[in-house]
């Protein structure tokens, strides 16, 4: 999330908007961006990007895209870069933290 | 296992911070779709 936030003109420069999901409900979604408020006060607190809430029904979105684990009822961390006309171009789940910025914008210039 | 390339993507609308968002709404774009197990856990 910070590292996508640093490097969010670089994705826009790509022509390419982020959307971050998780299974929590929408209060807790905004409290998340609320605290990077308050975490980067040299920043101006805005996170550029949505981050939306598959709360209810509960992982519906989460479960379309194969990624919903059904041991702890949350997302598998996972990223799916969708091309234009809506087609899935890249994916992978990822079993500790998300990928580096530059690797996904790399993908993306290679699409 | 999670979609895989080639797949269409499954058209969605969520509530996120800033509103609704619509996955189709983005056409023309290219779109990252990060999923996260939860928040407040880093990544």
């Amino acid at each position: 999330m910070r590292g996508f936030r640093a490097s969010y003109d670089k994705f826009e420069a790509l022509n390419a908007e982020i959307i971050e999901i998780s299974c929590n409900s929408l209060p807790v979604q905004k409290a998340w961006v609320a605290s990077m408020k308050e975490d980067d006060s040299d920043e101006d607190g805005q996170v550029p990007f949505p981050v939306a809430s598959d709360f209810w029904p509960h992982g519906e979105v989460t479960k379309s895209f194969d990624v919903f684990n059904d041991e702890t009822g949350g997302a598998r961390r996972s990223v799916f870069i969708i091309d234009g006309e809506g087609m899935i171009r890249w994916s992978n789940v990822y079993t500790d933290s998300l990928p580096a910025p530059g690797e996904l914008l790399h993908e993306i210039e290679l699409l | 296992m999670a979609l895989q390339p080639g797949t269409q993507a499954p058209d969605f609308t969520l509530k996120a911070h800033s509103g609704d968002i619509t996955l189709s709404d983005l056409r023309g774009k290219t779109v990252v779709v990060a999923f996260h197990p939860a928040s407040f856990t880093g990544g």
